[in-house]
């Protein structure tokens, strides 16, 4: 169970990084999304509520693949993103604020479960606290299409706390390793 | 909670998408253009046209009769109103040597277009006129300084390279800009002496001019290049004889706003719906 929660844990990180050569995703997201579908599928052997984030970890995989290689249309710097590419981005944050919020919530579970109540409390906190962040940006996603360029600025900065959100996932995941050995079930 | 939190996100994704489909534009739309002027070798002249921000056609070249096409030699992006991006086309009439066809002197109200992605159509320009070159060859007046900028306002200081009269002064498009565009000649240093005047060899005439179109004014959305003649004239005694022109143009970009741009949009397609 440890090892599933810690590559839960790198599987989210290497989600996070991003690196392109001439557009292209050399560490594509869909190798963390297939670890923690794989450590979610384990986990569920133990609880099922696992199982169901699994699927949706195997959703994002899937969806994922079309960002490897957007081609220059993705990134032109002179035009806005289109519907296209705002709809596409829209349902990446929609699947990721269910498999993240199923996946707390199985946590959430588990911890009460298993006579952890403090740490249940947190992932609680931290559940609403990702979600919440998860929707703003969803909220704020389709402002793109109308917005002007100026306001790109603005985007970027919503990013950090979003980042700082990912990393705080990453690190609860790993907390979570420490279970083993507490758990009363 | 949760009802309220899926309904707010279906209504800002609703209305986003709603409103960029309102102002799609599928269209490239021109500005007016009112150009009244003699082209000169290498020196470009600019169009402007406005597209949806999204939108990656570009203007490639104009077509003003079977033998002459111009190419348009670089595009930037004039500015961004709202979800409308207007763009500025320059292209060169005249290579470094050469002349200005004879089909292409005259007016033209429409250009025939060609875009980047191959469709072709033709589209109302304003008025732009194309007027022959005179020879510039002895003329009695050389240039020592100029400035300009686009927004309208111009200085030149001209010499005289033998005695000249300046006998009178005219400009293009004095129908359309008269009440709007100031011009003065007047010998340099002294304001009071205007055309028409005589110059010694060696002494100097300033030319200034500049447009001063109110803030509410729709021609602030028009690109404006009205063109001064001079007329010279032997000055008195002089061995010289004939009457000369000497020739500035005066350009005025457009000074869009987002209201304006929007406007033109509606009345483009008002004309286009008449139209059909």
């Amino acid at each position: 169970m440890a090892n599933s929660f810690r590559k839960l844990s790198w599987g989210l990180l290497l989600v996070l990084l991003d690196i392109r050569i001439a557009y292209f995703d050399v560490w594509p997201d869909v190798i963390g999304y297939g670890m923690m579908y794989f450590a979610l599928q384990r986990l569920g052997a133990v609880r099922p509520a696992y199982g169901k984030a699994a699927g949706w970890a195997a959703a994002m995989a899937v969806v994922s693949l079309a960002e490897i290689w957007p081609g220059p249309s993705g990134f032109h710097a002179d035009a806005p993103p289109s519907p296209g590419w705002i709809a596409f981005g829209g349902m990446l944050l929609l699947l990721k604020l269910l498999f993240m919020h199923q996946t707390f919530a199985a946590m959430e579970r588990h911890a009460f479960d298993g006579a952890l109540p403090a740490e249940a409390h947190v992932l609680r906190f931290r559940r609403r606290l990702y979600t919440g962040g998860q929707w703003l940006m969803l909220l704020a996603l389709p402002f793109a299409l109308n917005a002007p360029d100026e306001s790109r600025m603005f985007a970027f900065v919503a990013v950090i706390p979003m980042f700082l959100l990912e990393l705080m996932a990453v690190f609860t995941f790993r907390r979570a390793a420490h279970w083993q050995g507490r758990l009363s079930s | 909670m949760w009802l309220l939190a899926v309904l707010a996100t279906a209504c800002v994704w609703v209305g986003n998408y709603g409103y960029y489909l309102a102002h799609k534009l599928p269209d490239i739309v021109f500005l007016n253009h009112y150009y009244a002027f003699t082209p000169s070798p290498g020196r470009p002249m600019d169009l402007y046209y406005v597209t949806h921000r999204d939108s990656r056609r570009q203007l490639v070249t104009v077509q003003i009769s079977e033998q002459v096409h111009w190419y348009v030699r670089g595009t930037s992006t004039y500015g961004d109103y709202g979800p409308y991006r207007l763009h500025k086309a320059s292209l060169e009439l005249i290579p470094q040597e050469g002349q200005l066809p004879t089909e292409a002197l005259g007016t033209f109200r429409e250009f025939r277009v060609w875009y980047s992605d191959g469709p072709s159509e033709t589209v109302p320009i304003g008025e732009i006129t194309f007027t022959p070159a005179e020879d510039l060859q002895g003329l009695p007046l050389e240039t020592v300084q100029a400035s300009s900028s686009s927004t309208g306002e111009h200085h030149h200081t001209l010499a005289a390279k033998q005695d000249v009269r300046l006998q009178s002064v005219a400009f293009s498009l004095h129908s359309r800009i008269a009440d709007a565009f100031d011009m003065s000649v007047h010998r340099t240093m002294h304001e009071e002496v205007t055309v028409p005047f005589e110059l010694k060899t060696g002494e100097t005439v300033t030319i200034d001019g500049w447009f001063r179109f109110e803030p509410n004014d729709p021609r602030r959305m028009e690109a404006y290049m009205p063109e001064m003649r001079l007329r010279l004239e032997p000055a008195e005694g002089s061995a010289s004889s004939g009457i000369r022109y000497w020739t500035q143009t005066f350009y005025k970009a457009p000074e869009p706003d987002k209201q304006g741009i929007r406007r033109l949009i509606e009345d483009r397609k008002g004309a286009e719906r008449l139209g059909e």
